[in-house]
C-alpha cells in the first residue's frame, strides 16, 4: 500500500503535478503605457489558466523599469488596484501571482504609467479665472438681493 | 475586474434593501394620502415649513455622489480634492437669497421651467429644458450606477439586482405620493445619514494614527500632500460652479423654493447649506485614509464603502448601507419628482396639451414618472463609464445657466438674447475643455464665458423687462379644461 502511494507521488511529480505546480504567470489587462493628467489610474490583472481560488497577488511599484527600489504597493486577493498620487513621471509596476503555500509565480511585464501635470501656467490663469467669476457671482447675488429687499 | 472585498453576505445586504425599501414605499403611500389635487402631489400644498424644508435641501443634496464621489476625489486629489466638492455648500447658501425672490416675484410658480419662458421666451426656454433633462438624466444615471456599485461592493449582491431593486423602490414611493412623500421621506432620511456619517467618519479617525497616517500618504501617494496639485487646484473652481449650476437651474431646488411657506425657503436653503457642509468633509477623510490604513481600493467608485466597512466590519458595513441608501432614495426621489413636474407642466401641458385637466396632468405625471425610471435603468444596465465621467460631462451644460438664471432675477436690462447667447457659448466652449483640457476646467469655462457673454449683450442691447410678467395667472387646466397658454405665446 505504501509501496502504490509513493509510486504515485513520483508519477505526479514527473509529470509535474499539482504538487509540484508553480502559480500561473499574472499578466495586466490593457496597455502597457497609461498616460494621464491627473496621477492616477485603476491596475488589473488577470492569470493565465483555469480559475483558482487561492491565488493572492502581490503589486510592487518602482521609479525605474528595472524595479531597483522597489516596493509592495498591495498583497491580497484582488485583481486590480486604483494607484493615486503618483509624482510627475513616470511610475512601474508589476504583480505576480502566490499561492497557499507561499510559491511565487513569475512577475508580470510591467505597466508604466507616465504623469503629465497640466502646467502650473495653466493652472494660475484658470485659477485666477475662477476667482474672478467667483467674486462677480457673490457679489451679483448679494446686491440683486440688497436692492430687491429694499424694493420689497 | 474581480472583486473579492464585500464584507456582507448576500442575504444581509438582501434583507437590508427589503426592510428599506418596504420601509419608504409604506410611508410613501401613507404622506401620499395628503396630495388630494395636482399642486398638492407637485409642490405640497405651498405649505413646507422650516425644519422640513431645511431637512429635504439637505438631504437632496446629499447624494450617492456626497458618499462615493468625496471619498474618491480625496482619493485621486488628496485635501484639496475633499474640499472641492465641499465648496458645493456654497451653491445652497447662494440659493437662499434667490429663493426669496423667486417666491416673492411668482408666488404661484410651477417650474424652473415656467420662469426661463416668462422671463425669456421660447428659444432660451427650449434650449433651457434640453439642458435640464440632459442634467437630470445624468444625475440619474450616476446615482442608479452608484446603487448598484455600492450594494455590489458591501454584499455582494449583483450591480444589476441592486441597482434595479432601489430604482424600483424610489419610482414606487415617488408615483404613489408625490413631492409629499418626498418631503417626509427625507426628513428621516437626513437624520438617519447624518448620524451615519458622525459615527463612520469619528471611528475612522479614532482608529487612525496621524503621524503613520501622514508618512504613509507621504511615501505612497506624494501628490495627494502638495499644496499645489494641478488638477486639484483646478477642481476647486470647477466643482463650485458645477454646483453653482446645479442648484441654481434644476427644478428640483426650484420646486422646493415653490413648495416652502412665504419667508421660509431662504432661511432653510441657508441652514441646509451648513448642515450639509461637514459631510463630505467627513466621507472624503474616509477616502484619503484608505492607503494608510492598507486597503486596497480596485476601483475608485467604491473607496468610502470599502474603508468604512473595513474598518468598522460587519456593524459599519450595515451602516454604510443604510446611509447609502437613504442618500439614494433621497435624491433620486427628488430628482424624479422635480423633473416629471418639469415635463409635465413645461413640455406636456406647455407644448402639447394646453387643454389637459388636472386629472390628465396627474396620469402624464405617473407615465413619466414610470418612464424616467425605465430610461435611467436601461441607461444603468450595461454600466458605461464611471461616476465622474457621467456626471461631470454635464457641467459645461449647467454651469452655462449660472448667469441666465441670476440676471434673469435680479437685472430688468438682460433680455432674451443675452440668455440664449450666455447658454450656448457657455455650453460650447465648456463642452470643448472638456475633451481638450479635462473634466477639471470644464465647467469653470462655461461659467466664465457665459457670464462674458450674457455681460456683453446686456451692455449692448439691453431689454426692460416687467417683473409683474412672471407672476403667471394660475394654470386654467388645474380649475376647468380650458387653456390659458398657448406653446410659444409668451415671448418677453
Amino acid at each position: 500500500m505504501r509501496g502504490a502511494r509513493a509510486l504515485a507521488v513520483l508519477a505526479l511529480a514527473a509529470a509535474g503535478g499539482p504538487a509540484a505546480a508553480v502559480p500561473p504567470r499574472a499578466s495586466f489587462d490593457g496597455a502597457d503605457t497609461i498616460t494621464t493628467t491627473e496621477g492616477h489610474a485603476t491596475l488589473s490583472w488577470s492569470v493565465d489558466g483555469p480559475a483558482r481560488q487561492d491565488l493572492r497577488f502581490a503589486l510592487e511599484q518602482a521609479p525605474t523599469a528595472r524595479f531597483a527600489r522597489a516596493e509592495e504597493r498591495y498583497r491580497g486577493p484582488d485583481r486590480g488596484s486604483f494607484v493615486s498620487g503618483l509624482p510627475e513621471g513616470d511610475t512601474w509596476f508589476r504583480v505576480r501571482a502566490i499561492d497557499a503555500e507561499g510559491r511565487a509565480g513569475a512577475w508580470s511585464a510591467p505597466v508604466r504609467i507616465e504623469v503629465a501635470y497640466p502646467s502650473m501656467t495653466l493652472v494660475a490663469r484658470l485659477f485666477a479665472l475662477g476667482a474672478v467669476v467667483l467674486g462677480c457671482t457673490v457679489l451679483a447675488v448679494a446686491l440683486g438681493h440688497r436692492r430687491a429687499r429694499r424694493d420689497a | 475586474m474581480d472583486i473579492r472585498s464585500a464584507v456582507l453576505d448576500e442575504t444581509t445586504g438582501f434583507l437590508l434593501l427589503g426592510f428599506f425599501g418596504v420601509l419608504w414605499v409604506a410611508l410613501g403611500v401613507f404622506w401620499g394620502r395628503k396630495a388630494r389635487d395636482l399642486e398638492g402631489f407637485m409642490l405640497a400644498g405651498r405649505n413646507v415649513g422650516l425644519a422640513l424644508g431645511a431637512a429635504t435641501a439637505m438631504a437632496t443634496w446629499v447624494t450617492s455622489n456626497t458618499i462615493m464621489i468625496t471619498p474618491k476625489f480625496a482619493l485621486q486629489m488628496g485635501v484639496w480634492g475633499m474640499l472641492a466638492y465641499s465648496t458645493a455648500s456654497l451653491g445652497l447658501l447662494l440659493f437662499a437669497p434667490m429663493a426669496w425672490r423667486i417666491r416673492r416675484l411668482m408666488p404661484r410658480g410651477y417650474t424652473s421651467g415656467d420662469f426661463i419662458r416668462l422671463r425669456y421666451g421660447p428659444v432660451a426656454w427650449r434650449l433651457f429644458l434640453g439642458i435640464s433633462v440632459v442634467y437630470s438624466m445624468a444625475w440619474l444615471v450616476s446615482m442608479g450606477m452608484a446603487g448598484g456599485i455600492v450594494l455590489q461592493a458591501l454584499s455582494g449582491i449583483p450591480y444589476v439586482y441592486g441597482m434595479s431593486v432601489i430604482l424600483l423602490v424610489c419610482v414606487l414611493y415617488t408615483l404613489f405620493g408625490g413631492l409629499y412623500a418626498v418631503i417626509g421621506t427625507d426628513f428621516i432620511q437626513s437624520l438617519i445619514i447624518l448620524v451615519g456619517v458622525v459615527v463612520v467618519g469619528g471611528v475612522v479617525l479614532s482608529r487612525v494614527d496621524l503621524h503613520a497616517f501622514h508618512a504613509r500618504l507621504a511615501a505612497d501617494h506624494p501628490a495627494l500632500l502638495q499644496v499645489l496639485m494641478p488638477v486639484a487646484l483646478l477642481s476647486l473652481f470647477n466643482n463650485m460652479f458645477f454646483g453653482f449650476g446645479e442648484i441654481f437651474h434644476n427644478n428640483v431646488w426650484w420646486s422646493r423654493a415653490f413648495a416652502m411657506r412665504d419667508g421660509v425657503s431662504h432661511r432653510a436653503f441657508a441652514a441646509s447649506s451648513l448642515f450639509w457642509l461637514p459631510i463630505p468633509i467627513a466621507t472624503g477623510f474616509i477616502g484619503l485614509c484608505a492607503g494608510p490604513l492598507g486597503i486596497n481600493i480596485p476601483d475608485a467608485d467604491m473607496v468610502g464603502p470599502l474603508v468604512a466597512s473595513k474598518v468598522l466590519g460587519s456593524m459599519g458595513a450595515v451602516l454604510v448601507f443604510v446611509v447609502v441608501f437613504c442618500s439614494l432614495a433621497s435624491s433620486i426621489d427628488s430628482l424624479l419628482a422635480a423633473t416629471s413636474d418639469l415635463l409635465v407642466e413645461d413640455v406636456y401641458r406647455k407644448m402639447l396639451r394646453p387643454w389637459a385637466t388636472e386629472a390628465t396632468l396627474r396620469r402624464a405625471s405617473t407615465f413619466v414618472i414610470v418612464g424616467l425610471g425605465l430610461a435611467t435603468w436601461l441607461i444603468c444596465l450595461p454600466r458605461l463609464g464611471d461616476l465622474i465621467q457621467v456626471l461631470f460631462l454635464s457641467g459645461p451644460l449647467v454651469a452655462s445657466a449660472i448667469w441666465p438664471v441670476i440676471a434673469g432675477l435680479y437685472w430688468r436690462r438682460t433680455g432674451h438674447a443675452a440668455a440664449v447667447a450666455a447658454l450656448v457659448s457657455g455650453s460650447a466652449a465648456g463642452l470643448w475643455c472638456y475633451f481638450a483640457i479635462g473634466w477639471y476646467a470644464a465647467s469653470l469655462v462655461s461659467a466664465a464665458v457665459s457670464m462674458a457673454v450674457l455681460a456683453a449683450v446686456t451692455a449692448l442691447w439691453p431689454a426692460r423687462f416687467d417683473w409683474s410678467r412672471l407672476d403667471e395667472a394660475e394654470p386654467s387646466a388645474h380649475e376647468e379644461a380650458r387653456p390659458c397658454f398657448q406653446a410659444g405665446s409668451s415671448t418677453p
